[in-house]
């Protein structure tokens, strides 16, 4: 998975003989949807539509982490608030298949859906043009 | 190889007692030669699916090479160490029996041909099995009766005739016949036949096994 | 040019690629993703000429993966999904066969076997390799020939982290 998503100019999601998605990363997984961003703040928070998490955290859904960032250091100095820690998670590769299948896998092993497929699909297959 | 032997000695040197006019081991020698040769040369098929199974043949057919060549120089590969043994009950045979010296080269050639006609033959059932224990039951049901219908341990004339139908089909009753009328003097069929038929089907199978092996896939 | 139109290969009554069609250009790094049995070695076999398909084109580095199909060999090396080496043979021996029936006349085995740290042990017998020396033995040769196209089939298989 990581490989794949490190090395892979375009990616073909294969499901049953069948490729469901291709394209870049990046395009694959706009597929799925939105980047969250988590941001804890010394503060007040403002300027951007948000969630407070129970464990004081704040929740941004963005559209792209990595172009909201420096948007969101602009925003600290304009409001006035320190930014003490960001973390965001993109969509994996593991719920781009999960979004384009929409299929539970039943596993003897058990977890989650997400632990099987990730486990399942941990394998990828190359072609490297040179 | 150590089978023939004791087929020799004591096939034929026991019979021989019993078949007084006869001599019996001077008929069973030419017989043994190319049941050693045939034994040995119907098994080469081996190698291909020992690949088959450990992986390497991927290797090989994923290769640019020539197909056809790589598994012509194996078949006569095989076949040049099936003559080799075959050589040696010769010799072994030359020292129990006396058989005509001139004839041990036309023998020898009519020995290639018959292990380049099985080799290949081999080689032909091996890529149409899936598993080494899948060929090794095939050989197992076809090796006693190429033999036995080979007129190599009785002679064919002395055979029921839809046996004699069985002998005649089998290629290895020319190889077997050939070099008993070098060697031994004795003789059942036109000796041009023998060259013929077994030239014909030697050329026929090593051309099949040349096209199985250029078509074959991993499927 | 690699170019896969609708290709459909069926095993017996199991249809295992039902219409697969992409293109990978020049210098591109491609890669499939999809769980076990999707149908990605059946894909790299139909392209690397092992396997015939029930219908659909292929085209490999501009060569038609059927037709012109010793074309094709020329152009690619693969790393197979499965050990593909010859155990009783070492490293070395490997590498010199490859060499030999790829026609490469002064293969650089050393160049190869150096960046994956085989070149100490190549007369080693493969049999007593762990499973990642026998993928990066396998890596190494199937770069000896320098194939315009390299096929990884699961490459991180069994390698050791
Ligand atoms: N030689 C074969 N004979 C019959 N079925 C096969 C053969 N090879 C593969 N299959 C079947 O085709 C499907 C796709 O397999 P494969 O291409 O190996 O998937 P993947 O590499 O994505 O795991 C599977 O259902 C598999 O069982
Ligand atoms: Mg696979």
């Amino acid at each position: 998975m990581d490989e794949a998503e490190r090395l892979a100019d375009r990616v073909a999601i294969i499901d049953r003989g069948k490729i469901v998605a291709i394209g870049s990363v990046e395009e694959l997984k706009r597929l799925v949807g939105r980047d969250v961003v988590y941001l804890k703040v010394k503060g007040r928070f403002k300027g951007v539509e948000h969630t407070k998490l129970p464990d004081g955290k704040i929740k941004v859904d963005v559209e792209n982490a990595m172009a909201f960032i420096p948007k969101l250091f602009e925003l600290a100095s304009k409001k006035g608030f320190k930014i003490l820690e960001i973390e965001y998670r993109r969509p994996t590769l593991n719920d781009v298949f999960l979004h384009l299948t929409g299929r539970e896998i039943r596993d003897e092993r058990g977890g989650s859906i997400k632990e099987i497929i990730a486990r399942r699909m941990r394998a990828f297959t190359t072609i490297i043009y040179r | 190889m150590i089978n023939s032997i004791v087929w020799l000695i004591f096939f034929g040197m026991g019979w021989s007692g019993f078949m007084r006019g006869l001599n019996y081991l001077r008929f069973l020698a030419p017989g043994i030669f190319m049941i050693t040769i045939f034994s040995h040369s119907v098994f080469s098929g081996i190698s291909v699916i020992w690949d088959k199974e450990l992986g390497f043949l991927k290797e090989v057919l994923v290769a640019p090479a020539s197909r056809k060549e790589s598994i012509a120089g194996r078949i006569i590969g095989d076949s040049i160490i099936a003559i080799v043994q075959g050589i040696v009950i010769l010799t072994l045979s030359f020292l129990l029996v006396r058989m005509n010296v001139l004839g041990i080269l036309p023998s020898i050639v009519f020995g290639f041909l018959l292990a380049i006609a099985f080799s290949s033959l081999g080689v032909c059932i091996a890529l149409r099995t899936r598993s080494m224990e899948g060929f090794q039951m095939i050989l197992s049901i076809l090796i006693l009766p190429l033999i036995f219908l080979s007129g190599a341990i009785f002679p064919i004339d002395a055979m029921p005739s839809w046996m004699k139908v069985l002998a005649y089909l089998n290629p290895m009753t020319y190889a077997v016949d050939g070099a008993r009328v070098y060697l031994s003097g004795m003789r059942s069929l036109p000796i041009l036949l023998d060259w013929v038929i077994l030239s014909a089907v030697t050329a026929l199978s090593l051309g099949l096994a040349m096209v199985s092996f250029e078509r074959s896939t991993i499927e | 040019m690699i170019e896969v139109e609708n290709l459909v290969k069926r095993f017996g009554n199991l249809t295992a690629l039902k219409g697969i069609s992409f293109k990978v250009k020049r210098g591109e790094t491609f890669a499939f993703l999809g769980p076990n049995g999707a149908g990605k070695t059946t894909t790299i076999h139909i392209l690397t000429t092992l396997l015939k398909p029930t219908s659909g084109r292929a085209v490999v580095a501009g060569y038609d993966v059927v037709k012109e199909e010793k074309e094709v060999r020329k152009m690619i090396g693969i790393v197979f999904q499965d050990p593909s080496l010859d155990r009783d043979l070492t490293a070395y021996e490997n590498m010199l066969i490859h060499a030999g029936v790829y026609g490469i006349k002064n293969p650089r085995i050393d160049e190869m076997l150096k960046p994956v740290e085989l070149w100490d042990i190549r007369n080693k017998v493969v049999r007593f390799f762990s499973g990642g020396m026998q993928r990066r033995l396998e890596i190494a040769r199937a770069l000896l020939h320098e194939p315009e196209v390299l096929f990884l089939d699961e490459p991180t298989l069994g390698l050791d982290p």
